[in-house]
Parts: structure tokens; sequence; C-alpha cells
């Protein structure tokens, strides 16, 4: 089967909800085996958005294309290809965690003399092989979060749709989910995550997609929104003994290729040219300043987040 | 074959599994058996402490063994009756409530599907039920006096009994809450169970295993009181024919979906929302239905693709057909069974001593009648009654013929009152003139009544209490049916017209046909009727006159005048004033506003708040807006050009 190289194309998507626009006008598109990092402030449009990838809520204009099947007008056959793991857990009373996977899968679906190996497939994935029997109803957050990626991938959808999957998750459950996201990426899965934790995102996405009030504020790969976001330089720290934080300082600010020099208790935050770090390295030791640490740095996700956004929500 | 690949296919279901799961586990067991045992361990020691009631009840006395055989199959159907709403009735809002509906409708399994699992589950908690009597049907064995046959015969319809009431539970799950739908449900067995304890021949209540389970004491009762009695086969056939019925109707209900909403590709799922909704919502937040796009989207979407074309014939068609073949088949049975009825007393020698009683057999004839005219306009107005989503669709019938949904509704609606009206007048005048040819008098009572033979032991004229005689004189049936008809018909319009304005004023179609029918039932119908009676009865002076006026307003009070059963009161005729005064107002009034109501809805569904249907109207227009691709206008346009025209 040929699968196109866009996985997903949004196209000037709308979605109002009485007088409130929670998704305006949003166009975008995600290449094919590629991770997208949907971020964005409370109330940004992140989940109205997801919603509409999964067929859940209509646009109320403009439409969206999951390999090329259009969510109105073909919901059924998008519904085959995607996964969608929402943010609340919902799940029928009474039930083990195998019979809460037996349960979704015969909900897809899902071939009886196949299940047997699926279940077993993605609870060795999601790490809950082990919890067979426990009641779903006395699952920790972490797990009811891998349950739930588990379901999601029980009918094996090409596209995952994941909306918050970290959330409430401790750093050690948020470690061993980026490490799930990238085996399921490495398998070639197109997946979009929606989430409020940055350094989460940034770790797994390929591009990113900041979102605001329902617009979408900018969107590309990291390098690309850095060069967004007025990275055009090169960001420096150095850190040099006490006593010689102040002469440094000096002998950088007076360089003619240094743009800004900050002071940071023994530190140098240096904003410079771009190729002049060795230059400035050099200059420092020939006037025997001791340097003790030497460091590029790069603009986070946080600060290209903080930088594209005003704070407003719909 | 094929059909026990699909039932095996069924077994595979999450509802099956689930309730497998869950009802082949020690607690259940554990609970059914106690609950089971109790009631019938309760049930056997009240009877026995009132033997002589017993007597009394069933006219003879009975052997333990067989009294035991009943109590047992009592005992089944209660359980049954309790248990089957109680774990049926979150079908559809279970998952809703608990939050993973999204992953209900996201796996793309039809409605049909997801019920039919629970639906086939009903078979196991039979099977548990009759699992945990086998001690107690040991005990009836032993101690004798039951009629093998019989007892099976009515297990089986118990059996059938259960699985129609998880369809009729499940469909109405649909649009009603958990509890209105569990209220419903109850309600509704506790009437037909009375119903069909009743000692009468013709048990409307074939929908319930008791007129089976108590044939032989129906029987004596009947016998005792000169009835006529029918055989066990002819009542258990008639409620298994019925019972199925029910249940393949229930079942193609849930198959269609809630007939409130319109297939997306007619229309769109928006939830349609005006000014003043959230006010309005803040008062009731009660959530009578399934509402929301995605939830919706499950009964269509996940249908099949192949019938969404179809969805004009789906929603209108199918219902109408259904409708008038069942007003079709109930006039003709029940015109099949008098003039059997009749055809026994034909030919007899006190045909001629009795035809009075044959008379007044007329008027159940026509109750009969009155009672499909009832159901099947009510079912009418109800299904063809569409929430204000589908203002300003336009729905392709044809190939280019395109009609809104109310006036797709107005037309069905009026076939369904032409059909009805033309079945009861074709039944009503086929009786009438047999009962010529009968009695050879056009009145219920004939002018002359031959006295019987004094050694024949039937009822003669002197037997005849002067009541009946007085009452009924003078009364055509062609007359009183016309006249019955038309006031059944033109009540009918009224409710439908207060229904359609009901619907489009309210945000909730089932918000509208719960204000509107009860309403309507209680206000024109009972409450002007027990007013009258009320202060006749009690001689209030001054208010009786007004009273009376008052209750004439009702189509009740018009019935009750017409079967002479008010005489004291209004004589036994009258012109039914008031009643054609309001009526007419009702209908006028409603039909006005109406008009106003849609052509508002469609002017603010294009100035951009109904994003839905009107722009499907307005793209018909030449120079209308430009649409996306969906065929609606984008609400940046809207905004656009409501400002401008602001």
């Amino acid at each position: 089967m040929n699968v196109p190289a866009t996985a997903i194309q949004i196209q000037n998507v709308t979605r109002c909800f009485d007088e409130l626009i929670a998704v305006d006008d949003v166009s975008l598109q995600v290449q094919t085996g590629t991770t997208l990092g949907l971020i964005g402030p409370n109330g940004a449009g992140k989940t109205s958005l997801l919603r509409m990838l999964a067929t859940l809520s209509i646009p109320d204009s403009g439409d969206v294309l999951i390999q090329g099947l259009s969510v109105i007008h073909q919901p059924r056959m998008v519904r085959r290809l995607l996964g969608f793991m929402p943010a609340e857990f919902g799940y029928p009373r009474g039930l083990t965690i195998h019979e809460y996977l037996e349960y979704f899968g015969s909900l897809y679906q899902v071939p009886a003399a196949e299940l047997a190996r699926r279940i077993h497939d993605v609870k060795e994935l999601t790490e809950l092989t082990a919890r067979d029997n426990v009641a779903v109803r006395g699952l920790s957050t972490g797990n009811r979060q891998r349950l739930l990626l588990a379901r999601t991938l029980l009918h094996d959808p090409q596209i995952l749709l994941l909306d918050e999957p970290a959330s409430g998750l401790d750093p050690r459950a948020r470690n061993e989910l980026r490490g799930i996201i990238r085996t399921l990426a490495s398998l070639g899965k197109t997946i979009v995550v929606s989430s409020h934790i940055l350094p989460d995102l940034e770790e797994v996405s390929d591009s990113v997609a900041i979102m605001e009030a329902g617009r979408l504020v900018t969107h590309g790969s990291l390098e690309q929104l850095r060069h967004v976001s007025g990275e055009t330089g090169l960001q420096i720290r150095i850190r040099v003994s006490g006593e010689s934080v102040d002469g440094a300082a000096v002998i950088l600010r007076s360089h003619s290729r240094v743009m800004s020099c900050e002071v940071r208790s023994a530190e140098l935050i240096v904003r410079a040219e771009d190729g002049s770090g060795n230059e400035l390295l050099q200059l420092l030791i020939a006037e025997q300043i001791p340097i003790i640490e030497y460091a590029r740095e790069t603009l986070d996700l946080e600060d290209i987040f903080m930088q594209s956004t005003a704070g407003r929500v719909t | 074959m094929r059909l026990l690949q699909n039932v095996r296919a069924l077994r595979e279901t999450p509802g099956y599994l689930r309730d497998r799961g869950f009802l082949l586990s020690s607690t259940p067991i554990g609970i059914t058996g106690i609950l089971l045992n109790a009631a019938l361990l309760g049930l056997l020691m009240a009877l026995l402490s009132m033997p002589e009631e017993l007597e009394y009840f069933f006219g003879k006395t009975k052997q333990l063994g067989e009294m035991l055989g009943l109590q047992l199959l009592v005992g089944v159907f209660g359980l049954v009756s309790i248990l089957t709403p109680l774990r049926l009735t979150d079908v559809f809002l279970g998952p809703r409530l608990a939050g993973y509906f999204d992953q209900v409708v996201l796996s793309g399994i039809t409605p049909l599907r997801f019920v039919a699992g629970r639906l086939l589950s009903q078979g196991l908690l039979l099977s548990l039920i009759f699992v945990l009597l086998v001690p107690w049907i040991v005990m009836i064995v032993v101690l004798g006096g039951t009629t093998w046959l019989q007892f099976v015969a009515c297990l089986m319809l118990i059996w059938v009994y259960s699985f129609m009431l998880a369809a009729v539970t499940l469909l109405l799950s649909m649009y009603l809450n958990e509890l209105l739908t569990f209220v419903v449900v109850i309600a509704g067995v506790v009437f037909m169970g009375f119903l069909g304890l009743a000692p009468i021949p013709l048990q409307p209540a074939v929908l319930t295993p008791l007129p089976a389970v108590f044939h032989s004491s129906i029987s004596a009762i009947l016998e005792i009181d000169g009835g006529q009695t029918r055989s066990f086969f002819s009542v258990w056939m008639s409620s298994l024919v019925c019972m199925i019925s029910v249940t393949v109707y229930a079942i193609a209900g849930i198959w269609f979906g809630p007939l409130a909403a319109v297939h997306r590709e007619t229309s769109t799922f928006g939830e349609v929302v005006c000014r003043g909704d959230a006010t309005q919502k803040r008062w009731f937040r009660l959530r009578f239905h399934i509402r929301r796009c995605g939830e919706m989207a499950f009964f269509y979407m996940n249908r099949a693709p192949s019938k969404a074309p179809l969805e004009v014939l789906f929603r209108w068609g199918l219902p109408l057909a259904l409708l008038l073949v069942s007003v079709f088949v109930a006039g003709v049975l029940i015109w099949a069974h008098f003039r059997l009825l009749f055809e026994q007393l034909d030919g007899t020698p006190i045909q001629r001593d009795n035809a009075w009683a044959t008379g007044t057999k007329l008027l159940d004839y026509l109750i009969g009648l009155q009672i499909v005219a009832g159901i099947s306009t009510l079912t009418a107005a109800l299904v063809f009654t569409h929430s204000r989503q589908t203002a300003g669709l336009r729905l392709p019938l044809l190939r280019r013929l395109r009609l809104s949904p109310l006036l797709l509704d107005s037309l069905c609606f009026l076939s369904v009152i032409f059909a009805v009206g033309g079945t009861c007048g074709i039944c009503g005048t086929a009786m009438n003139d047999y009962w010529r040819e009968l009695s050879g008098s056009p009145t219920l009572i004939p002018a002359e009544i031959p006295a019987a033979d004094a050694g024949s032991g039937t009822e003669s004229l002197s037997t005849i209490p002067d009541s009946y005689v007085t009452r009924y004189a003078g009364l055509y049936f062609d007359e009183l049916l016309a006249t019955v008809l038309v006031l059944h018909l033109m009540s009918a319009m009224t409710l439908w017209l207060c229904l359609q304005l009901a619907a489009r004023l309210t945000w909730s179609w089932g918000f509208a046909a719960m204000l509107t029918v009860p309403g309507y039932l209680f206000i024109v119908w009972l409450i002007p009727t027990a007013t009258a009676v009320v202060f006749d009865e009690f001689s209030l002076a001054g208010f009786q006159q007004l009273a009376r006026q008052f209750g004439l307003v009702s189509p009740l009070t018009g019935f009750l005048i017409h079967h002479r059963e008010l005489g004291g009161i209004y004589g036994n005729t009258n012109p039914l004033l008031p009643f054609w005064i309001l009526h007419s107002l009702l209908c006028v009034g409603s039909l006005w506003l109406l008009r106003r109501r849609e052509r508002w809805l469609q002017t603010y569904s294009v100035l951009g708040v109904l994003q839905a249907g009107a722009a499907e109207t307005a793209m018909s227009e030449p120079g209308g807006p430009a649409m996306n691709s969906r065929g609606t206008e984008s609400v940046a346009d809207q905004r656009e050009r409501s400002v401008a025209e602001a």
C-alpha cells in the first residue's frame, strides 16, 4: 500500500462553540513517520484541534485530510487509521487490565485469534505485563496512562493522536513514556502529541506547532523555530573565576563581534555574531582570564514558547 | 449456516464479553440466587398464609405443586422485569458518563453490533436464573399438579419476553437518560402486567407472559362471568407473535438511530445554539437523550456508509411504511376478532335475545379502533417531528426534488391521519353492515327485542337492565364512529402542531416531546373532564355550569358523551363547541407561530450562529455566499457578511 508523504493535512480549519472560536483558521501539515509536538497554553484549542483530527468533532469550515482522506466526508475510513489517546481516562466499571484490553480489542473488532497476541504485544511495549489481573479502578496515574496508550495501540493504527499523555506523571514515568513514544516513532508511526511539558516534547518531536487563542502562532522544526524566534547569532555561557568576571566582561563588550554581554554571578551570557566563538575564546585565553566552563547555548522550546505567546486564552 | 456464524460473531462483541465476564462471576450468581430464592419464599409464605383469598381469586383451590409452579413463573417474570432495565439502561449514556464513548465511536463499531452483544447476553441472564431455579423445579415435579407442557411453554414465553424487554430498554435508552428509561420501562411493565391479569377475553396486554401464565385462573373467572374464553394455545401464540413483533420494531429503531436528528450528509450534526439557550439550559439541566455531535455520529456514520444517500427514505419513508402497515394490520386484526366473536353468536337460539349485548360489543369494537387511532397518531406525531437543527434544510428526495423536513413531516403525518381515518372507517363500515345484517337494525339496540324462551336459561328482555336500553337506544354505530374519529384526528393534528412548535422553540426534541405530550394529555384531555365530573358529583352550585363548559374542551369528554357515559351531565348529544373552538385556535395559532419561527431560524442560521443546514438553502440561491467543502459558508465569511448587513 502506498502511504502518502503527508500524513495529516489541516486546511484552514475553524471550529466555534457558540460565540467562542476554539480553533481559528489553522493550517498545518505533518509528514508521515514524523512526530509533531502541539503546544499552547490552556484554552489554546489543542484538544479541539485533536478532536477534529480524530473525527470526533466536525470543523465549521475547512477540512482535515488524513492520508488524503477527509475527516468530514470519509470519517469511517479515517478512523481505521487513527489511534486517539484522550486526556481523560474513561473505562467501563469492574474490569481488570486484561479484560479492559479485551473489551476494547473486541470493540475495534480485532479478530479473536489475533487479539491475544496484540494484547500481549501492547502490554509488553507499555510494561503492563505483570499487572494482568489488577483492577483498572485501582491503577496509579502512570499506569493508567500506560493502559490508555496500550489501548490506543491495540488496533495497530498508523497515526497516533496523544492528548496530554504525560499529564500527572512523575519524572520516571515521563521518561518511560518518552521512551515508548520514541519506540513508536521508530516503528514508522506518525504521532501528534499535545503537552504542556515542553522539555518532553522537545526530546521526542521532529516538529512543533505552537497555538494560542485558537490560532496557530508558529510551526516548524525546532531549528526553524529558533530562527524565527530571532536567534540569528550565537549565545555562549562562560564561567570564569570570581575575581575575573568584571575584567572578562569589559574585554568581551569591547569586541566588535559581540552584541551583548550579561553578567550573572560568576557567569557571562554572551550574544555574538555567528562564527565568532573560537575568536572570543582565544581572546580570553590571550588575556589570561581563568575559564572554568565554556558552552554554546541554544534557545530551548520553553524560550521559544514564551517568546511566541502572549498568554492570551480564548 | 451464515446465521449461525453471525450469532457466533456476536459472541465476540464487547457487550457480550463484558456481560459474560460479569454474569458468570461469583458475586452476581450469589446475589441473583439470594434475590430469587427470597422472592419465591416470600411469595410462597404470603400465598400459604391466605388460602381463602387464594380460592376467591383463582376460582378453585389449587394444589400446592400447581401453585408453586405458578409463583415460580411469576417470580421469574418479576425478576427479569427488574433486572433487565437495571442492567441495560446505561448502554449508551453509561460510556458517555464514564468518559469512553468517544472510543466507542472511534472504533467504528456499528450501533446494532454494539448493543447486540448486550441483547444476546440477556440469554445468559435467563440461563443463570433458570439454573438457580433447578431445586424449585425439582420440588414442583415431586409435588405434582402442574401441566408440564404449559409450564415449559410459559418459560419459553418468559424467555422471549426478556429479549423484548431488553430490546425496548435499549431503544428507550437511546432517547432517555438512565433514570427515565428505568421509570418508563417499569411503569410499562406494571401497566401491562395489570392489564394482563384483567379477566377480559381480549387482553391488550399480551406483551407480557402473564395472560398465558394465569390462563387457567382467568378462564375460570371468565367462565363464572359467562364471558368468552380463549384457549391456552391462542393466548400463548398471540403473546409470542406480539412480543416478537415488538422486539423486531425495537431493534429496527436502534438501527435507525435517534429519529430527532438527520443524517450528517444532509445536515451537520452541529448542535444548534441560539441566543438565550444557555439560560434555558441552566434551568433544565436534565439531559434527556444523546445530543453531542460525536455521539450522534455513532448512530449514522458507524452504521453503514452505503445507507447515507437513502437517509430520507430511512428517516421518513420506513417509519411511515411501518406505521401504515401497523395501522392496517391492527385494524384488520380487531375486525377479524370481533367478527369471529359475532359469528359465534350468530345462528344460536339466543341470537335475537342477546342482540342488545352484541350491540354493546360494537362499542368495545369501537374502543379497539380508537386505541389503534390514538396510539398510531401519537407515534406518528413523535416520529414526524424533528428538532430545530433541521430548520432550513432541503433534503434530496428525488433527483431534483428537495423538500424541507417540515414538509416531509407534514406529508408523512397527514398520510398517517388519512390511513387511520381510512382504516377505521372501512373496518367500522364493514362491521356496521354486518351488524345490520345480524340484528336487522341500524342502531345498537334493536327497536324490538323478542323475548327468549322461558326454558332456555338465557337472558331475555326482562333480564336486561333498563338503563342499557335507555342509554343505547337510537344510537347509530356509523354516526358514532364518524364523530369519534373526527374528534380523534382533530386532537392528533393539534397535538402534532404543538409538538412541532415546541421542537422549534426549545433546544431539545426530547424536552419538547416531554413538555407537549403529557402537557396536552393532562391539560386538554384529563383535567377538563375530571373537573366537570367532580363538580357535578359534588353539586357545587355556581361553578357547575362553568365546569361543564370547561369539560367540553376535552376530546375525552366528547368520547364519553358519544359513548353515552356522561348522559347525566351532558345528555346524549352535544355539539362540543368549546372543543372545536379551542382546538381550532390551537391549530391556527401553532401554524402561525411555526411559520414565523421557521423563518426566524432560517434567517438566524444564515447570519452565522446556525452554521448548519441553512447554508444549503443559501447555496441554492443565485449569488449566495461562498461555501467551504461541506457546502457551508465559512465562519469568517458569515461574520463579515453579517457585519455588512448590520
